[in-house]
């Protein structure tokens, strides 16, 4: 990433980078940062302009700083006019054109606050999935119901999805873990739950046309950059890739954070991102619940994770840059 | 659980171990890296990371997090959309973790909390007050809310927050000990048929939001349509809806009475309103032989609202009765009275009794507020502006009376009463040639006919020993008294002053006697019917009334002894668009953040940009505030919009078609008084 723009962030990375007991989630953070070759300038610019002037003192600092971007370019409420920030002409550059808008999208949900909020169990949420799966017309009016007032609360923020083709395997296999073994699939670092209480989620699926109607026929898909969301010690920015070597590819690419020893074992994730699109009783899936916190430590996965990368797009150089 | 160490998490529960407030603000807040949870919401990172013990701590700290900023306005580091977010993870935390305490505690402060996030709300995602509703709307041990979940109902918008009312409703327990609900709730019901009405009042034909919101509970309770259709019918049958509520509900389930229909064991039948004018009698006969009868009166009306939730025979009886129990045990009546208002808020007539019974206690201080929170609540009841100046006038503050009075004339040119009470206020304070001169000025507009003015102008010539005039005037009252018991006592009484003064024995005018004051009570216990602090009430008042009289100096004097707040500021506002517009813009474009959730705020402001020449764009309040539309579309079109009378208009329909009178007159000064009340009442409702 240009970091001129950024000229206080950029003294405050080098600072850490130097620093030898910057710890593995900060280092993280920077290293998105730095590697990340998508936002445009006028992204860089925008977001220079949330993070204000003045040093960035800490990360902390940093963080609170990036929330004020992400509270007033993307995570936008439903009725506000404008677009975030990520489906905006400035970021044409990321979104996925070619995408077939045939092919099944796949999200991961918490349902504990949306149980909390229609007054209902995830046990009930469970059974009436699977009436209305069954063809059951109680269950979808009640589903309606549930998703009229889930939907009514739902901001604009990109949603992270992956692709069915992705994750077929595991869900027809359907192993007792299968849900945990999908959050670490999809680098869903924050869906550990170190408490002990575990996390109830949900899968929605839809198809890439209803994402694309979303924003009348125009909303495509687009690849993650650190701009789009909260930061994350788990997202990875995707390369560009070497035009020579390999093709523009339509996804991100997610830090996969199923327990291995060796990089051979490794495999990357795939994951995008798409405009809100409002939840109807058939986008409910499956429901499923993770009660083991992640286990991959973060610098392992990331450290298996860069040399796939650069091996998929052609760029040896990428992420070389510190 | 064999969880790696997140750095970002340790660092924090170290903070939080140290500082737990401080922690868990900026938790909250999003101003510190939550390590590996930075990506969830900060309420979802809290329950992934947070052991039972320090959950245990996190109760307290909530509490005391939410004590810090209830009342205050935007802090000065964050962004409203971020504070926003701030107080919407709060709540959601409240739910999540669960922490008893500070739920209990949100139960208690329900109205000031509500009151206080409204000004916080930027739409649907970003809105902290519904997601404290999911938190009261859970665990409710007794059935407390009930009150609150049916005036949201009634309110009827946003919708979002009425599906949260009924949830409310659903999961409230079946009694006051907290037994579980097993069955179909009737006051979920009842919540069902008020909302349908609630629409219907705000012009819905077709009730579409109304049916999914029956459809939803058809499906959340699987009975037979027959059962069903019953249920609805043991409600309709204690009270009937409006009948496009009547034609939905049909459209589902039959509702129509049939032959050998089997009457529920636990039918529940509403109170007579024959038994309300028999205590009524017993009353008058002996009032202390009566009192174990009025309680179990009382409780029977409170029995059938809380298993009913219908408030209908409960507010009326209790007003009727509140009424005559003031001159026997005040202190019963304004129970009464406060009990019937927090049923009814939006009835002006509890207000009143309130107010009433404080006075007749002696608890002046919070009988002043009271009055003047519902001259703010009620504007278009010409009773709320009269009773205020009364009030003020026995109190010893005549010119403050007489004030309220005279705007109450520009607002009520066509109501008598509003005449004869500047009239009477100018009598009794020693003005009678201004008197004489009110009470002419009305007889030659519209009250030529009115016995009240008649009478009073004839007794006030007396006071002025003006015998002649007196005579005539008389003569004019003789013809248009009414020929009952009392109006022809007080003409017989001013026949004797005239025979005197003739005699050349004039009898004294009559002199104010100052009631009595006592050491009042806490005007917080009235806080879960006004939702804010009423001490501010009477300055706020004062304020706008010597605003709108030119006092510009005396209105900014009232006004630096209040507490920050977002009616502050716009009082603020106004006095200084009393002398310049874009002095207002400037001031309202300098605070409106502070409340950007606050509806009135964000008009006033947008009203001053507008009459300081500015092009204004008003779609954000047009969409995020219905209520306030009559404002907008007289700002936007420069006259108000016409609305047509309905059957049945609630507070907010009433409002509105006064509105639309006042503001369509050609008078400028009075189209800005109908917006500027117009807002104020939409503000504090």
């Amino acid at each position: 990433m240009g970091l001129n723009s950024l000229p206080n962030l950029a003294k405050y990375m080098n600072s850490r980078l130097a620093d030898a007991s910057v710890d593995a989630e900060e280092r993280s953070h920077i290293e998105n940062f730095i590697w990340d070759e998508r936002p445009p300038q006028s992204g860089l610019d925008l977001y220079a302009q949330r993070l204000g002037n003045g040093p960035v003192t800490d990360f902390d600092d940093w963080q609170n700083r990036h929330r004020n971007f992400t509270a007033e370019e993307i995570n936008l409420d439903a009725e506000e006019a404008k677009q975030p920030w990520t489906f905006r002409a400035d970021n044409a550059i990321n979104r996925l054109r070619q995408i077939d808008p045939r092919i099944n999208l796949v999200r991961v949900e918490d349902a504990d606050w949306l149980c909390e909020s229609t007054g209902i169990t995830p046990e009930t949420l469970r059974e009436q999935i699977a009436k209305f799966q069954q063809g059951d017309a109680k269950a979808n009016t009640f589903l309606t119901g549930i998703v009229k007032s889930w939907n009514a609360e739902r901001d604009q923020r990109p949603l992270f999805a992956t692709t069915e083709l992705e994750i077929t395997d595991l869900i027809n296999d359907n192993p007792s873990d299968w849900a945990e073994q999908l959050r670490d699939q999809l680098g869903l670092g924050h869906y550990s739950p170190d408490s002990g209480r575990p996390i109830e989620i949900i899968l929605m699926r839809y198809t890439v046309q209803e994402v694309l109607d979303s924003l009348d026929g125009a909303g495509y898909p687009a690849m993650p950059t650190v701009l789009d969301s909260g930061m994350s010690p788990y997202f990875f920015p995707s390369p560009v890739p070497d035009p020579q070597q390999a093709a523009n590819p339509y996804y991100g690419h997610t830090v996969n954070l199923a327990l291995v020893e060796k990089q051979d074992d490794y495999t990357m994730g795939v994951e995008l991102l798409h405009p809100r699109i409002a939840y109807k009783p058939e986008h409910f899936f499956k429901m499923g619940v993770i009660a083991r916190p992640v286990e991959m430590p973060l610098a392992r996965a990331r450290t298996f994770h860069l040399p796939w990368l650069q091996l998929d797009s052609g760029r040896d150089d990428f992420g070389c840059g510190r | 659980m064999n969880a790696l160490i997140s750095p970002g998490v340790a660092r924090w529960r170290q903070r939080f171990s140290e500082d737990s407030v401080a922690a868990l603000d900026a938790a909250l807040t999003g101003r510190v890296s939550l390590g590996r949870y930075d990506r969830a919401r900060p309420a979802e990172a809290l329950v992934r990371m947070l052991s039972v013990e320090e959950i245990a701590l996190a109760d307290p700290v909530m509490q005391a997090w939410l004590e810090q900023r209830l009342g205050k306005p935007l802090p000065k580091d964050l962004s409203p959309k971020r504070y926003a977010d701030a107080l919407v993870e709060a709540f959601r935390a409240v739910q999540l973790l669960p922490l008893p305490a500070t739920r209990n505690w949100c139960a208690g402060r329900h109205a000031e909390l509500r009151a206080w996030l409204r000004g916080f709300c930027l739409g649907s995602s970003r809105d902290p007050e519904a997601a404290l509703l999911v938190v009261l709307a859970h665990r409710q041990s007794n059935r407390q809310l009930l009150f609150m979940w049916r005036e949201v109902i009634r309110r009827g918008r946003p919708v979002e927050h009425v599906r949260l009312a009924l949830m409310g409703l659903r999961l409230m327990p079946a009694d006051d000990q907290g037994a579980v609900e097993r069955g179909l709730p009737r006051v979920l019901l009842r919540g069902l048929l008020d909302y349908g009405e609630t629409l219907v009042k705000q012009g819905d034909k077709k009730g579409k939001p109304w049916l999914e919101e029956l459809d939803f509970l058809a499906a959340v309770y699987p009975m037979s349509k027959e059962i069903w259709s019953r249920r609805f019918r043991e409600v309709l049958q204690a009270r009937e809806v409006a009948k496009d509520v009547h034609h939905w509900l049909d459209s589902r389930f039959s509702t129509a009475q049939q032959k050998h229909q089997k009457l529920s064991k636990t039918k529940l039948t509403p109170p007579s309103l024959d038994d309300t004018n028999a205590a009524l009698n017993r009353i008058s006969v002996n009032f202390k032989a009566a009192i174990p009868a009025l309680k179990t009166f009382f409780d029977h009306h409170r029995h059938y609202a809380h298993e009913s939730g219908d408030s209908y025979y409960l507010v009326r009886a209790f007003r009727r009765l509140g009424e005559q129990l003031l001159d026997h045990d005040p202190l019963w009546a304004r129970e009464l009275a406060h009990e019937a208002t927090r049923w009814e808020p939006s009835n002006h007539h509890t207000w009143s009794l309130l107010a009433r019974a404080l006075e007749t206690e002696g608890d002046w201080r919070r009988a002043e507020a009271v009055y003047w929170h519902a001259r703010r609540r009620f504007p278009h009841i010409a009773h709320s502006h009269t009773q205020l100046g009364h009030a003020l006038l026995l109190h010893g503050q005549e010119a403050l009376g007489e004030t309220v009075f005279r705007q109450a004339t520009r607002l009520f040119p066509d109501n008598p009463v509003t005449w004869s009470e500047l009239g009477h206020c100018l009598r009794v304070t020693g003005n009678y040639d201004l008197a004489v001169n009110v009470y002419k000025e009305a007889q030659q507009g519209s009250f030529h006919r009115d016995p009240i003015i008649a009478s009073a102008l004839t007794d006030t010539l007396l006071d002025l020993n003006r015998s002649d005039d007196a005579e005539a005037a008389l003569q004019w009252a003789e013809q248009v008294v009414p020929d009952d018991n009392k109006n022809q006592q007080i003409l017989a009484q001013i026949r004797r002053r005239l025979e005197l003064l003739k005699k050349g024995a004039p009898s004294s005018p009559r002199q104010l006697q100052k009631p009595k004051e006592i050491a009042g009570g806490d005007l917080r216990a009235l806080a879960d019917i006004t939702g804010v602090d009423l001490s501010h009430a009477p300055l706020l008042g004062r304020a706008g009334l010597w605003r709108r009289q030119g006092h510009i100096e005396q209105a900014g004097m009232a006004l630096t002894a209040l507490q920050d707040g977002s009616a502050k500021l716009i009082e603020q506002g106004l006095l200084l668009s009393a002398t310049d517009w874009q002095a207002a813009v400037n001031w309202f474009d300098g605070c409106w953040e502070n409340y950007a959730g606050d509806g009135a705020l964000r008009v006033h402001r947008l009203r001053a940009k507008s009459r300081a020449g500015e092009t204004v764009d008003w779609s954000w309040e047009k969409n995020h505030y219905p209520e306030l539309l009559p404002v907008i579309v007289t700002e936007e079109q420069g006259r108000p919009p016409r609305y047509q009378d309905i059957a049945d208009p609630g507070e907010e329909q009433k409002q509105a078609l006064w509105f639309s009178d006042l503001a369509g007159e050609h008078k400028s000064e009075l189209r800005d008084w109908a917006e500027e009340d117009f807002l104020t009442a939409r503000q504090v409702a």
